[in-house]
């Protein structure tokens, strides 16, 4: 194989797999004819070419599925991220336990989330179904134990805060076995999402462990920028990742009115400290809600533009 | 029409051809102005496979790769030819303009 042939085959992998098997080959002879001899690289416009055509094939594919089946999963993906993340603080809490019986709890509550979220990832709803109903009444557990003193014996009020985080915590997990179906199931390259949010906390532990670090600006920069590159190509083709992270941060927003009500419920403190406090919120708030319905009348009309190409 | 398209579709005017004579017959056609680049030929060939107006003539294996070769349907000589009227027509109103020129004298009015 020449360097040419085989830079040629860096670009066609711009082209989604099926299509490089189908036509891989026959792209890679008519760009090595193209190509003048003596070149160790594909002509500029033949490069550029290829990866704009790559981009738009991914593009075609991703809008394959139908309005609905995107708008599931891309909620499917938020449901994912919120309850990887709260599976993710599970394992924190477990490696900040002081013996063992204080983090059998949350360990066996992340766990089980971690299960669930596999299980609706695969498309397996009895089987996420099994695991968000053994997790839920972990997630209660692990509150009633956190608080030290009996349910019934606390105060109405933190009762009704615990009720609440429990509700939401059921709610999201019951959300995740309807959107979890086995001819849905998203794309493998979408785990990066999920498996970054739980690196990250992971990474945030270690952190917690060598006290103060921080990551010189040049290395940031360049860490910026290998991620940005790649998340716009991907986001170019597919706006269902986007949607997915929006629904995962107005749940987010959510939790954070929850814990609040919580807080204002357990501690007492007035209602009006924390909505002041979290009018700061509102611009990510309007921000989520806006990115949202952008990308939903996107997918609308991919798929409108679709259906009449195909007519 | 784009004219990329254009030129693919007339590069098979004369009969089925494969990616990269496709590419140099549509060049000798525009007198080499349109230098067609491989991904945008394989991207205009998907769209007017889809279209109905190119269709998978041959397969033949050629230095142990795979040589397709596509030509015209009717329905793709028909757009081509519809898309060569109106080109006709829009560049007539500028090389000769005494007859659409007439006729808008006519509906004139002085101010």
């Amino acid at each position: 194989m020449t360097g040419l042939e085989r830079r040629a085959r860096l670009l066609l992998r711009a082209y989604p797999p099926a299509y490089r098997q189908a036509r891989g080959e026959e792209i890679l002879g008519t760009l090595l004819e193209a190509t003048p001899p003596g070149r160790a690289w594909p002509p500029p416009r033949d490069a550029w070419s290829l990866i704009r055509g790559g981009l738009a094939a991914r593009a075609a594919r991703n809008r394959r599925s139908g309005l609905a089946t995107s708008l599931r999963q891309a909620a499917l993906l938020g449901f994912v991220l919120f309850l990887t993340k709260d599976a993710g603080e599970q394992f924190q809490d477990f490696s900040f336990a002081h013996s063992v019986a204080d983090g059998v709890i949350p360990l066996l509550d992340g766990c089980l989330l971690l299960a669930a979220l596999a299980a609706a990832w695969a498309g397996q709803r009895t089987l996420a179904m099994i695991a968000a109903i053994a997790a839920g009444p972990a997630a209660a557990l692990r509150e009633y134990i956190l608080k030290g003193t009996p349910f019934f014996r606390l105060p109405a009020s933190t009762r009704a805060g615990l009720i609440l985080w429990v509700a939401l915590a059921l709610l999201a997990l019951a959300a995740l076995v309807a959107l979890a179906r086995d001819a849905e199931r998203p794309a493998r390259t979408w785990l990066s999402l999920p498996g970054l949010a739980l690196a990250l906390l992971v990474l945030e532990r270690f952190w917690q462990y060598q006290g103060s670090y921080h990551i010189p600006h040049d290395q940031l920069a360049t860490i910026v920028l290998a991620a940005f590159i790649p998340a716009f190509c991907w986001l170019a083709t597919d706006v269902r990742p986007a949607l997915g992270l929006m629904v995962f941060l107005l749940l987010s927003e959510l939790l954070a009115v929850v814990e609040g009500t919580q807080a204002t419920l357990m501690l007492g403190e007035p209602a009006g400290s924390f909505w002041r406090e979290y009018g700061s919120n509102l611009l990510s708030l309007a921000f989520a809600v806006a990115v949202t319905a952008a990308g939903a009348w996107l997918l609308r009309r991919q798929t409108r533009t679709r259906r009449g190409a195909a007519s | 029409m784009r004219e990329p398209t254009y030129f693919v579709l007339a590069a098979l005017l004369a009969g089925p051809l494969h990616g990269y004579a496709i590419i140099k017959r549509a060049g000798e056609l525009s007198d080499g102005r349109v230098r067609l680049a491989t991904g945008t030929l394989y991207t205009a060939l998907d769209r007017l496979t889809s279209e109905g107006h190119v269709e998978l003539v041959s397969e033949e294996t050629v230095a142990g790769r795979i040589r397709r070769s596509y030509g015209l349907t009717q329905a793709g000589a028909a757009a081509l030819r519809a898309e060569a009227r109106r080109m006709a027509e829009a560049a007539q109103i500028v090389i000769e303009p005494a007859a659409p020129a007439r006729g808008l004298a006519r509906k004139a009015r002085p101010a």
